[in-house]
């Protein structure tokens, strides 16, 4: 293989000089002539009857245009898998967030204003807050039309759990919780739409994470073809999963009023809006019942875990489905019954954030692993490597992981040898003299990439070359901050032989890019990156081509230092030249690519098939002291060793892995949205804490294992999400060794850590 | 509609107190990062006001001077100025700590130890230790001059005997005699931006290896942060090498709680508390041991 030019190296990112000079443009950056500035009124009860709404003092305020209800909308409900969220609030308000109304005026202050003078009449309805309550045969129903609140129910069945606990030595029964997390993306939700622009009935520019989701929203509320509605991606000041289906609600409210007034619509939420609004990660209530015998062999496990689906389906039935299938870890375990179940709430709804279905189950088994461990006087490492998969072992789906290499042996190694584990291990076992005790941990997962059996599984891209050898990329994912873009050029450029300076990667807009499903699942780089490649490797069989007849050379060519040569290393002709000569001979330099993933299988009723194409692995440890007088705990350390295949960008994936462990570490020690009764305390970065640089671990040894997949682009597969699934769970395990108290539930604050359980003013 | 107001920005204190005794519903506005937050939250902040006085440019509130037997640190001051202080640092570590542990570093560049103890949080971080050190708050209005202990300026939380014609213009601090001993300590839920959960401010006088006179201050554990009464008399005129720290500390969070009563956030802070005064405890006794 000749040395890789653009690929495998850390290559500057390709926006990050419009982005820390200020030029590039947000959503909120946006203006437009005659635009107006929309409001959304929103309820003042999370469960409430509208009974009345009076919009007539708005409507005469001053510069007001417009003051819309849900019975303006011409189709209400939109939704990813089930559509059952409503753009406004018709007669129920179902959950804190929801809007009842809307307005669009010529100034923000107006819009701002002539809101506070909507009357709304309601009647405040018990509501169901917490799973617990929801699964009640005779709890309230909260999604009308449904008999009950269950949104999903994902069995797994594997051998036979019973007889596996019968033959087990020891049976550990377990419970834990996890909490509902903000995505705390720093730049808060804006969209702009544009009415009767070029062509269409709408156009969509904002920070949109999912842009053929949000147009698939537009036009079924909008009712028309989806060729008519178009959206252009802005700059993403971040998103983790979360500018889906609230981004879509916003384009479809300002869509409405923009088509009402024939003016643009600007919607852009404050903080404590977005906080109030946004989907929310789910909360997890998990029973873990675990079978092994005493040299630490697992033989059988039976989970239940049940997530809190807030007031509309959102993504649920597939983030739960993620849980189903990596519910009992990377384990063989001959025994499995799994259920995983998400009901609907009037908390507020929750939906995709970065590790979907993973971090609760991955923080619960790996916590358990542990405590099955020291039950059984094993250590931590001993009794994961009895049990994990290697090259050929079969997954709780019974399938049979032997298309790429497990790397489990490796990652473990890698990131235990980093932070020097072993004899941390054994050194923070002996009694610690200090109130201040440290204490080490870590956790290893699998996990599957791409959608699997969610969804259709395919991408495209387009690489357009132009005459002056100059190119354009264009491509169905969005650049939503994890370096997508630079990733996809690197591509573009190592197959090409050319600069990436060449190369113009164009914001995603879905009346060019082809409609390449969501931007999630870490599926960007695999998919996306495969069909960069294909559309590239499209135009070098149009060049070989050309190059027979114009330079009469029909051999393999190399393509490097932006020009072509032959085989024996003679150069043919430099690429701007080639595309120069190629243009005036009437050739097409370019060419869409598209990829499909291969194939995957799933039996619905047993969980049993294929879910997932190929997998990754990971392990991360985590170093803490702990404050046992105040319960005040500082991760130290941490190391990660993460399997992605092949890095094309190894600095963007040491910073995805920088990133993952610090959000895990916020979710795991901090995070807490201040629940009472379905409102929502803490609805600002002063309240809602996340990690500050000072709370970052002094060092993360961010290691990079490369074993090439099969499927990939070089044999790349994924980093977003794996880097974040694994800390909390890391951090949980080093925390009890430091403490000898073992905690099952999610923040670990003050509190817990000091006392062993939560305080709250509820109670 | 928020009602328009005013905004002032005086070059002299007197013109700044003749506009206050004139307006009596004038807020001074300093580093501003409590008071603009407030203004965003408060729907009604304007209504209740006439304007805000910008009260950065009067030279009488600014710098820290050492006299012969007191250090004034002037009310427009702000936290990084304490703790680049090289006179504070010597002799009221304590409150430098304090000034330290605040906000972030964007905050404490803005941020004033006037603005800090006239918002009178609980939780006020700089309150505590100027308590401890037995500072006096100087006051002045177009009338005259009043001084004010800086234990009796809070009366509850965000609320302060300075009338509206006042401006808090300095601290005077006594200097501590030659073997003061000072501590602070703050919990918070995480390592910087984060509101105190607990603090603990005890400065203690040593000599001939006795405590001759002690100040116990902690914060966010009573409504407006105050000496614990009890627990100084457990420490004062006692021999160092006698005081027992979990005795004394359990005293401590007795006494919280005669203040407060049981609330639900009680059974973490006796435990917190009590490790704090431990800790600030058993290091005055490594001190004193160490002379």
């Amino acid at each position: 293989m000749p040395e890789k030019k653009q690929v495998n190296k850390s290559k500057k990112r390709v926006d990050a000089r419009a982005k820390v000079t200020g030029k590039a443009k947000f959503g909120a950056d946006l203006k437009f002539h005659n635009m107006l500035y929309g409001q959304v009124v929103r309820t003042e009860y999370p469960h409430a009857k509208i009974i009345n709404i009076n919009k007539s003092k708005a409507e005469e305020y001053p510069g007001v245009e417009v003051v819309m209800t849900a019975e303006d909308i011409p189709n209400n409900l939109f939704g990813v898998i089930i559509e059952n969220q409503q753009v406004l609030a018709e007669d129920r308000v179902l959950y804190i967030g929801d809007g009842v109304a809307m307005l669009a005026a010529r100034s923000k202050k107006a819009a701002r204003e002539a809101a506070k003078l909507i009357e709304v009449e309601y009647e405040e309805l018990p509501g169901v807050y917490g799973v617990e309550e929801a699964r009640q045969a005779d709890s309230p129903v909260v999604m009308p039309g449904e008999e009950n609140n269950q949104v999903i129910h994902h069995p797994l069945r594997k051998g036979d759990v019973s007889e596996g606990l019968t033959e087990a030595d020891i049976v550990m029964e377990r419970k834990y919780t996890t909490q509902f997390v903000e995505h705390a993306y720093i730049e808060p939700e804006a969209v702009t739409v544009v009415p009767e622009e070029r062509n269409t009935l709408v156009t969509v520019y904002g920070a949109v994470q999912n842009p053929n989701a949000t147009r698939d929203a537009v036009a079924n509320v909008l009712d028309c073809d989806l060729s008519k509605v178009r959206i252009i991606q802005d700059n993403m000041g971040g998103s983790f999963g979360g500018k889906d289906e609230n981004i879509s609600a916003m384009a479809c409210r300002a869509a409405v009023m923009a088509l009402a007034t024939n003016k643009p619509v600007q919607l852009v939420n404050s903080r404590e809006e977005s906080i109030i609004e946004s989907y929310k990660r789910h909360p997890y209530t998990m029973n873990y019942k675990i079978g092994a015998k005493d040299d630490g062999e697992l033989v059988a496990m039976e989970i239940e875990a049940v997530a809190d689906s807030g007031a509309y389906a959102c993504q649920t039935p597939f983030v739960t489905w993620r849980s189903v299938v990596q519910a009992t870890g990377p384990y063989e375990v001959p025994n499995v019954k799994t259920d995983t179940y998400g009901f609907y709430t009037n908390s507020p709804y929750t939906g995709a954030m970065r590790g979907y279905g993973s971090p609760p189950v991955i923080f619960a088994q790996e916590s358990m692993m542990d405590e099955l461990a020291a039950e059984l006087d094993l250590t931590p490492a001993e009794i994961r490597r009895k049990n994990m998969f290697k090259n050929n072992s079969r997954t709780a789906s019974n399938q049979k992981l032997d298309n790429h290499e497990v790397s489990l042996t490796e990652v473990m190694d890698k990131a235990l040898s980093a932070i020097d584990y072993h004899d941390k291990y054994e050194k923070y076992n002996q009694p610690q003299d200090s109130t201040i005790k440290r204490g080490i941990g870590f956790a290893i997962s699998y996990r599957g990439v791409s959608l699997g059996a969610e969804a259709i599984d395919a991408a495209g891209a387009i690489v357009s070359v132009q005459k002056d050898g100059s190119i354009i990329l264009y491509s169905g994912l969005a650049e939503n901050g994890q370096g997508l873009k630079t990733v996809f050029s690197q591509i573009a450029a190592e197959e090409l032989g050319v600069s990436l300076e060449r190369i113009t990667h164009m914001e995603t807009d879905t009346s060019v890019s082809p409609e390449s499903g969501s931007t999630v699942a870490s599926r960007s780089t695999l998919v996306g990156g495969s069909a960069v490649k294909k559309a590239a490797e499209n135009i070098k069989t149009v060049i070989a081509e050309f190059v027979a007849e114009e330079y009469d050379y029909s051999g393999k060519i190399i393509y490097r230092d932006d020009a072509l040569y032959t085989k024996e290393g003679e150069r043919i002709v430099a690429f701007p030249e080639l595309a120069a000569t190629a243009f005036h001979n009437g050739v097409f330099l370019s060419s869409y690519g598209w990829y499909k993933a291969p194939g995957i299988s799933w039996d619905e009723e047993t969980g049993q098939g294929r879910p997932y194409f190929t997998y990754v692995y990971g392990c991360q440890a985590a170093e803490v002291e702990v404050d046992t007088g105040t319960g005040e705990v500082k991760v130290v350390n941490m190391s990660a060793a993460h399997d992605v295949g092949k890095a094309i960008n190894p600095a963007n994936v040491r910073g995805q892995i920088y990133g993952g462990a610090v959000m895990a570490l916020g979710h795991a020690l901090m995070e807490d949205l201040g629940f009472s009764k379905g409102f929502i305390k803490h609805t600002n970065f002063d309240e809602y804490l996340i990690p500050t640089v000072k709370d970052a671990p002094e060092n993360i040894e961010a290691i990079i294992v490369e074993n090439p997949d099969p499927a990939g682009p070089y044999g790349a597969k994924s980093i977003g999400e794996p880097a974040m699934e694994l800390g909390g769970a890391a951090i949980n395990n080093a925390i009890a060794q430091a403490t000898g108290r073992r905690l099952r539930d999610l923040p670990l604050n003050l509190e817990r850590v000091l006392l062993g359980r939560n305080l709250s003013k509820e109670d | 509609m928020k009602k328009d107001i005013s905004f002032y920005h005086c070059e002299e204190l007197d013109a700044a107190l003749k506009l206050l005794a004139e307006d009596n519903n004038l807020k001074p506005i300093a580093g501003g990062t409590d008071l603009m937050v407030e203004m965003r939250n408060d729907e009604n902040f304007q209504e209740n006001i006439s304007g805000l006085l910008d009260i950065t440019a009067l030279e009488e509130l600014q710098g820290i001077t050492v006299k012969e037997n007191h250090i004034n640190i002037g009310a427009l001051v702000t936290h990084q100025e304490i703790v680049n202080s090289e006179v504070l640092q010597e002799k009221y570590s304590a409150l430098v700590a304090a000034a330290a542990a605040i906000g972030s570093t964007q905050i404490r560049n803005r941020g004033t130890i006037g603005g800090n103890v006239c918002n009178a949080a609980a939780c006020a971080d700089t309150l505590g230790p100027l308590i401890a050190f037995e500072a006096d708050a100087l006051l002045e209005s177009y009338a005259g001059e009043r001084v004010v202990p800086a234990a009796d300026l809070v009366t509850r939380p965000y609320q302060t005997v300075i009338r509206d014609d006042e401006l808090l213009k300095c601290f005077r601090l006594p200097l501590p005699a030659a073997d003061t001993f000072s501590n602070f300590q703050k919990i918070g839920r995480r390592q910087a931006l984060a509101i105190t959960r607990i603090s603990l401010a005890l400065v203690a006088q040593i000599a001939d290896g006795m405590v001759k006179q002690v100040k116990v201050v902690p914060g966010s554990t009573t409504p407006v942060p105050e000496p614990f009464a009890g627990v100084e008399a457990r420490i004062r005129d006692r021999k160092i090498a006698d005081l027992k720290p979990a005795e004394i500390a359990a005293a401590a969070s007795e006494e919280m709680v005669s203040i407060t009563g049981e609330r639900w956030s009680t059974p973490y802070k006796k435990p917190a508390l009590e490790t704090l005064v431990t800790r600030a405890l058993v290091q005055l006794k490594e001190v004193a041991d160490n002379e």
